[in-house]
C-alpha cells in the first residue's frame, strides 16, 4: 500500500494525537487532514469511550489505522472528490468502508507477526472483530465488511444460514493493495463494480461481483 | 432584512456546517444484548473455542435470571460472542449441568442466529430467551421422551 501521507512545505507532516477522551463528543477517532493548526494534530485517537470504559491496545491500534486510511484516502483521491464522497450518503459506505478494511488488515497482519515472533497460536489465528462478518442488514450502512467481503473467504449468507440479512459473498481473493489502486478512480459503487471486474482475480464471476455490490447499495 | 443578505447567511451557514459535517468523526456504538433465562433450569452456555473453553465468552444463568452483555465497536455493536482471539467451534447449551444441546446442530436453538433475537433490527435492547423449547430440544436429542 501507499504511505499515508506526503509531506510538502505548507503540510511538513502528518500528526497523529493520542488523548484519553474526547470531552465533547462520545468518538474513538478522528481525521481531519486539511486542519493546519499549530496545536492540534490532524489525526485524533481516544483510549476511552463515552461511558468510561477503556479501549482494548488492538482497537486503538486498529482505529489508528482507521483515521490514517481516510488521510491516505484524501490524499490519494483529492480533497474535493474526498469531499463529494463524503457528503454524499449513498457514497459514504466507501471511504468508511475502505477504513474498516484496512484497519482489519493491517491489526491482523501486526497479530499474526508477533504470534510468529512469539510463537503464540492465539496471536497466529487473530481476526480483528471477526472481519466484521457479523455486520447485517439494518447495522450502520457506513461502516459495512465491503471491502473485506472483497478479500476473505467468507459468506456470511451460508454461515447464517441463508439469512438474506447477510450479504451472500462469493467473491474473494482481492487484496489490499488491488482495491486502493481500484480506490484511485472510484466515485461511487457502480465505479466501483466496474473496477473490481476489469481487476477481478481468478476464479471470481463478474455475477458475483454485481451481487455483492448491489447488496450494499441496496441496505 | 433584504433578500439576498439571507440568501448569503445561509450560504455561509451552509458552508460553516459542511465543513464541520466533513471531518471524519468515527463514533463508538454501544449495545445491550440481553439473555433471558425463561426456564425452571439452571443453563450454562459453553463457548468453546479452537478446541478448549472460552472463558471470556461462556457464562452461566440461574433459573429466571438474566444477563446483559454489552458490546461496543465502531458504526454499530456487534453481537454477543464476537471476538478478535478466539474462533467459536460450538456453543453448548449445558441444561443442570447435566444434559447437553450442541446448537451448532440446530440453528434455530443457536443464540448466534440473529434472526432469534427480539428487536435484532432495532436501537433498543436485544433480548434472546431461552426457553421451554430449548429444554425440550435438549431431552430430544439426549435420547429422553417429550
Amino acid at each position: 500500500m501507499s504511505t499515508p501521507y506526503t509531506p510538502s512545505v505548507l503540510k511538513p507532516k502528518l500528526k497523529v494525537g493520542y488523548y484519553h477522551h474526547d470531552h465533547w463528543r462520545d468518538i474513538n477517532g478522528s481525521a481531519i487532514p486539511f486542519r493546519e493548526n499549530l496545536t492540534i494534530p490532524h489525526v485524533c485517537i481516544y483510549g476511552k469511550d463515552g461511558s468510561g470504559y477503556w479501549s482494548t491496545t488492538d482497537f486503538i491500534y486498529a482505529t489508528t489505522c482507521h483515521e490514517v486510511a481516510h488521510v491516505s484516502h484524501w490524499e490519494m483521491v483529492g480533497e474535493g472528490a474526498f469531499a463529494l464522497i463524503w457528503l454524499n450518503p449513498k457514497t459514504r459506505i466507501i471511504p468508511e468502508s475502505w477504513a474498516v478494511a484496512v484497519e482489519w488488515g493491517l491489526t491482523n497482519t501486526e497479530y499474526h507477526i508477533l504470534g510468529q515472533k512469539y510463537g503464540s497460536y492465539k496471536a497466529l489465528s487473530y481476526n480483528f472483530k471477526e472481519g466484521k462478518q457479523f455486520w447485517y442488514r439494518g447495522n450502520d450502512e457506513f461502516y459495512t465488511p465491503l471491502f473485506i467481503d472483497l478479500i476473505d473467504d467468507q459468506n456470511q449468507r451460508i454461515n447464517n444460514n441463508g439469512s438474506i440479512l447477510f450479504p451472500n459473498d462469493k467473491v474473494k481473493g482481492y487484496s489490499l493493495s488491488i482495491l486502493e489502486s481500484i480506490l484511485f478512480g472510484v466515485r461511487d459503487l457502480e465505479l466501483l463494480k466496474a473496477m473490481l471486474k476489469i481487476n477481478k482475480p481468478f476464479g471470481v464471476a463478474n455475477e458475483d461481483i454485481d451481487e455483492l455490490i448491489n447488496f450494499y447499495k441496496n441496505i | 432584512m433584504k433578500p439576498i443578505k439571507i440568501i448569503y447567511k445561509l450560504l455561509i451557514s451552509i458552508g460553516v456546517i459542511m465543513f464541520f459535517s466533513y471531518a471524519s468523526c468515527d463514533k463508538w456504538v454501544c449495545g445491550d444484548w440481553w439473555f433471558i433465562n425463561l426456564t425452571e433450569h439452571k443453563i450454562s452456555v459453553d463457548v468453546y473455542c479452537f478446541g478448549s473453553i472460552s472463558t471470556e465468552l461462556s457464562f452461566s444463568l440461574m433459573p429466571n435470571d438474566s444477563l446483559k452483555q454489552i458490546t461496543c465497536d465502531i458504526g454499530s455493536s456487534p453481537p454477543p460472542f464476537v471476538s478478535s482471539t478466539c474462533r467459536i467451534d460450538s456453543i453448548l447449551l449445558v441444561f443442570d449441568d447435566t444434559l447437553v444441546l450442541n446448537t451448532l446442530n440446530y440453528w434455530e436453538f443457536n443464540p448466534e442466529n440473529i434472526e432469534k433475537w427480539e428487536n435484532y433490527n432495532r436501537k433498543s435492547n436485544k433480548k434472546y430467551n431461552f426457553t421451554e423449547s430449548h429444554y425440550q430440544k435438549a431431552l430430544e436429542v439426549n435420547g429422553y421422551s417429550r
